[in-house]
């Protein structure tokens, strides 16, 4: 058989030293004190039926916790992380969230940055001439956004509920609550939706 | 003399292929392998065999044995081969051109059938993890029976490891994940395993040592003569067999062997973060001369080194062992005799006992040897077993060698 066509050529031998990428899915997060996390290399280990012997692998890199949606919360939903393993998987380590790969026309799984600028410019707190190329962000979820401009050093801790910190070069912008109004954020009986701002420059 | 028979019989069918057109049957298995295969040709000049397609791969056929003896004796009890599937049908000038005439017209010739055990092709092929000692986990893999036939006679000796270390069986068959990922870490003793099913079907798992403690039950003798006379023992209770041909090499692999008898390595256990250097001074699995000069070893530092990133120590230490197996084949001697596999397949022992030059005097090869490969073999009509014995060193030197000189462990 021609190598190519050899599905194990295609392939690092089990009996590498080296550590290969692999994709998995969160299986569970153990208890607090051990901050690894159990996963399940995919698709290698899609049927395996012994659970509890699934690897349990810690982050790769030291001083991080690596969390996600899990399959024992959501089996259908939880997220995939990167692991370096060896191929037969007896060593491995969790490198982080992984991202999806969704071909070469389109990339649907973007952060909003039209919203996410027209909010800021809004309130304040960017100039127009804010530009998506110079924003290096750092960890974004459909709840949070943090970034760095690069060009500058401006950074941004955002969540969607409108809470920001902002540091600029010439300011810092703490707000609380997503609204128009400048009535304290913890007023129920508040006409529009509040919001709760200090500027310091 | 009474010649032995050897007969193989396709899908159950109580008539055996007809003898009269079967030129040769071949069995052939090796303690480095999974497991044996064999070859049967039949003489079939006008192709009707191949108009018939008389086997088809996948096919069963079973081939029976009775070794044969003098005159006298009774009949030796039938031997039956491990079960063999047929892999594949050839004709020798397929693949080579071949001198002997065919009639071309119906592709007529050898008709050769190439034979496989079952598990070559018959394996549980389901996703699962384990945790336990290796040969817990190659005892519970070995003694299912989800994939169309069973081991029934399993040899499985207690390995060293803890097993703390889960291994994955993933997307491969039973004999090779046991050889990817259960051997390399599985020691037995302090030493190599080896994993193999012999001609007869007997799954083993088992150490150089274990194998080797074993009794022989067969003598190899040069062929019979005054000159050698004191070397026969009528009173012998093993089975004495002539030698009727016989080759040996001394360090087949030498320059993979030499570098065992001094080898540093270098470790990174992922569990501790603690890098180890260990001097490693060889540890054979019998000991005796190695004909290593003592010379070199002592004053050479190292002879090699390996470097094992990311594993385990416990797995670092223990494939480090396995890959010094090597040794076992330092002293290697291939010898054929009688038709004999009721008295000795690959695992098991013999005793040599050649002459020397000096013909009333002992052979310094002379002594137990493991059989590490074994053939039985049909030859210009007569069966014969031809068997590659292994030892990783020896007990005996010539007399005009200084043990002095030689590194001996």
């Amino acid at each position: 058989m021609q190598p190519q066509y050899d599905d194990r050529q295609r392939q690092a031998p089990a009996y590498f030293d080296q550590l290969q990428i692999y994709k998995a899915r969160i299986v569970s997060k153990p208890e607090p004190g051990d901050d690894r996390l159990q996963v399940r290399v995919i698709p290698h280990m899609v049927d395996i039926p012994e659970k509890d012997l699934l690897p349990i692998w810690p982050p790769f890199f030291r001083g991080q916790v690596i969390v996600g949606k899990t399959e024992a919360i959501d089996q259908k939903n939880a997220d995939y992380v990167w692991c370096a393993a060896l191929p037969d998987f007896s060593v491995g380590f969790v490198i982080g969230l992984a991202n999806t790969y969704e071909g070469q026309d389109k990339y649907a799984h973007s952060y909003n940055y039209k919203d996410l600028v027209q909010s800021l410019m809004k309130r304040g707190v960017v100039s127009s001439t804010m530009n998506y190329k110079d924003l290096y962000v750092q960890y974004w979820t459909d709840d949070y956004l943090e970034m760095v401009n690069f060009r500058t050093g401006d950074k941004f801790i955002i969540q969607s509920n409108g809470n920001m910190i902002v540091m600029e070069q010439n300011q810092i912008y703490l707000r609380v609550g997503s609204g128009d109004s400048s009535e304290t954020a913890d007023n129920p009986n508040a006409s529009v939706p509040p919001f709760s701002a200090i500027r310091m420059s | 003399m009474k010649e032995p028979i050897v007969s193989a019989y396709l899908d159950g069918d109580p008539e055996s292929i007809p003898d009269i057109s079967v030129k040769s049957i071949k069995v052939f298995a090796s303690i480095f392998s999974s497991y044996p295969g064999a070859e049967i040709t039949i003489d079939d000049p006008e192709g009707r065999f191949l108009s018939a397609l008389y086997t088809k791969p996948g096919a069963t056929i079973t081939i029976a044995a009775q070794s044969g003896g003098v005159e006298s004796s009774s009949d030796s009890p039938v031997l039956t081969f491990c079960p063999f599937r047929v892999i594949g049908v050839s004709n020798k000038g397929v693949l080579l051109t071949d001198s002997d005439m065919v009639q071309l017209g119906s592709l007529g010739g050898d008709y050769v059938i190439h034979l496989c055990h079952p598990w070559a092709m018959q394996s549980d092929w389901s996703n699962h993890a384990y945790r336990a000692k290796a040969s817990e986990i190659v005892k519970k893999i070995v003694s299912g029976s989800n994939r169309g036939f069973a081991f029934t006679n399993i040899t499985i000796d207690p390995t060293d490891d803890a097993g703390s270390i889960t291994r994955y069986k993933i997307g491969e068959s039973e004999a090779r994940f046991i050889h990817m990922k259960i051997l390399p870490y599985a020691t037995i003793d302090k030493q190599a395993s080896y994993s193999f099913v012999d001609e007869l079907g007997g799954f083993h798992l088992r150490s150089f040592l274990r194998m080797y403690n074993q009794e022989p039950k067969m003598a190899i003798l040069p062929p019979r003569s005054d000159a050698v006379a004191t070397l026969w023992d009528e009173k012998s209770t093993l089975e004495q067999m002539p030698l009727y041909d016989g080759a040996w090499w001394i360090g087949r692999k030498f320059l993979e062997q030499i570098g065992n008898f001094k080898k540093v390595l270098y470790v990174e256990d992922s569990l501790s973060q603690i890098s180890f250097v260990a001097n490693l001074p060889y540890q054979p699995a019998i000991p005796g001369y190695t004909l290593m000069k003592k010379e070199y070893v002592d004053n050479v530092k190292v002879t090699d080194v390996s470097i094992y990133p990311y594993r385990n120590f416990e797995d670092a230490v223990r494939l480090n062992v396995n890959n010094n197996g090597v040794m076992n084949e330092f002293f290697q001697v291939s010898v054929t005799v009688d038709f004999a596999p009721d008295l000795a397949v690959v695992g098991q022992t013999t005793l040599l006992k050649i002459s020397g030059y000096e013909t009333t005097k002992d052979h310094w090869m002379n002594g137990k040897w493991l059989v590490a490969g074994a053939e039985h073999f049909q030859k210009d009509g007569r069966y014969y077993s031809k068997y590659l014995l292994s030892r990783p060193a020896l007990n005996n030197l010539p007399t005009d060698i200084n043990p002095e000189s030689l590194y001996k462990v």
